[in-house]
């Protein structure tokens, strides 16, 4: 599953960033590969078979705190 | 970045794909039990202001979307972080939507297959959408809305003889309480969500005026909203309804005509994925734009497909199961949404009137 999520980000960076540089568009280009780098961590994160840190427990704390749920 | 423009007609039809949504399988107001069609009613009404809102924001800024309302409105350091507020919004909104859609499929159609899987698929849809612009999500939307129309009116025409309307009584059965909980239940989901398409709303094409486009999409969106509330609760009636995840399979899956038309719920399961495809590709585009905006990018498109990417992954993540799911849509997002709803479209109002009228006297004089 791993080589297949390499193989699939290798394929998304052609489409991809590859694109973004031959426009010349340096600042959109970095850009896209720091988003793609945080994207691809991600997915092998998830493949491995571990979830992102989930917002939803965090945000009914906050809910909690401020109305007294 | 180049203007991309809809028109009245497209982004109506966006709107109202957007407020069915999940809504369409999901259900709103179900806290008021047989009253849920009272409930609806009363967040439509309530929504009516936001959507005002949203048109007269769009009005006084003609040609600019809410990121460039926001910098405008608060100024550079303000209006960026509300920017970030709404991108955030709009992120969550699509990996919400999209896991809705995963628990839809893991519960009733594809349950040995892993969620990701049906969810990537969608997200890669609404990822190659996106990237055409919002001029293809509008005559895709159109197209579509054609399609949901003619499979609500053909289920329909199946499921009249399985109506039983004495399902609506008692009225007020549980008091105004329930009520009021479902109103504002379906208020934040889906009907004020919409204001998040003043993101993707910057232009309109032929002229037609905001308040039409998007009270007109707001009352056809919360009127097929109550329509299929009313058909699933005289099919399945309250006990039943609320006791399943999802109503509107549940419902069309009664249908049995002559003992040859059985199982038609994969028509409802066609609504409901037109309908989650077009509100995570508005939710995305929104939150693309935003981003571009955010960090001064050429093209929202450099970030199109790697944002799909993490709402996928972050849709994945959201919950441990679909209790959790559904404690999150009917006990908290009400709380959550409402600065993103209500607060911050009141301050931009407020600051965005005060900022025009003073520009007009500063010209005038």
């Amino acid at each position: 599953m791993i080589l297949i999520t390499i193989i699939a980000y290798a394929f998304i960076a052609l489409l991809d960033q590859v694109q973004t540089y031959k426009d010349g568009r340096k600042k959109d280009f970095l850009f896209s590969c720091a988003l793609g780098l945080l994207s691809f961590a991600a997915a092998l994160w998830v493949v491995h078979g571990e979830k992102l840190p989930s917002p939803t427990r965090p945000i009914e704390q906050l809910v909690g705190w401020l109305f007294g749920m | 970045m180049s203007k991309e423009r809809i028109t009245a007609g497209e982004a109506r039809t966006i709107m109202i794909l957007f407020i069915m949504g999940s809504t369409m399988i999901m259900g709103a107001g179900g806290q008021a039990h047989t009253d849920a069609w009272l409930a609806i009613l009363m967040a439509t009404g309530m929504s009516v202001p936001i959507v005002l809102i949203s048109a007269r924001l769009l009005a006084l800024y003609p040609g600019q979307n809410l990121y460039d309302i926001c910098l405008q409105v608060f100024g550079k350091l303000a209006g960026r972080v509300c920017i970030l507020l709404y991108v955030w919004y709009a992120i969550h909104l699509a990996a919400l939507v999209l896991r809705n859609y995963g628990e839809f499929m893991e519960s009733e159609a594809m349950p040995e297959t892993p969620m990701l899987v049906p969810m990537l698929f969608v997200a890669a849809l609404c990822i190659f959408v996106v990237l055409h612009g919002i001029e293809t999500l509008g005559r895709s939307a159109r197209l579509m809305f054609n399609v949901c129309m003619i499979t609500i009116i053909v289920v329909l025409s199946l499921t009249l003889e399985r109506m039983d309307f004495e399902n609506i009584l008692p009225v007020l059965d549980y008091g105004w309480g329930p009520i009021w909980k479902g109103a504002f239940s379906a208020f934040s989901f889906p009907f004020a969500e919409t204001f998040l398409l003043t993101a993707i709303f910057g232009g309109v094409k032929d002229g037609k005026s905001y308040v039409r486009i998007l009270l007109y999409g707001l009352l056809i969106g919360s009127g097929l909203v109550l329509f299929i509330t009313f058909r699933n609760l005289f099919i399945l009636g309250n006990y039943t309804m609320s006791n399943v995840y999802f109503p509107s399979y549940a419902a069309v899956g009664r249908v049995n005509v002559g003992d040859f038309i059985q199982r038609i719920e994969g028509t409802v399961a066609i609504v409901f994925v037109i309908c989650v495809f077009t509100k995570i590709s508005a939710c995305l585009l929104a939150a693309s734009y935003g981003i571009a905006k955010l960090f001064g990018l050429h093209s929202y498109r450099t970030v199109v497909i790697q944002t799909g990417l993490l709402v996928t992954y972050l849709a994945y993540s959201l919950y441990d199961n679909i209790m959790e799911m559904l404690h999150f849509a009917s006990e908290v997002y009400f709380f959550y949404a409402f600065p993103f709803q209500v607060i911050i479209p009141i301050l931009l109002l407020i600051g965005a009137e005060i900022k025009v009228r003073r520009g007009n006297r500063a010209n005038a004089g």
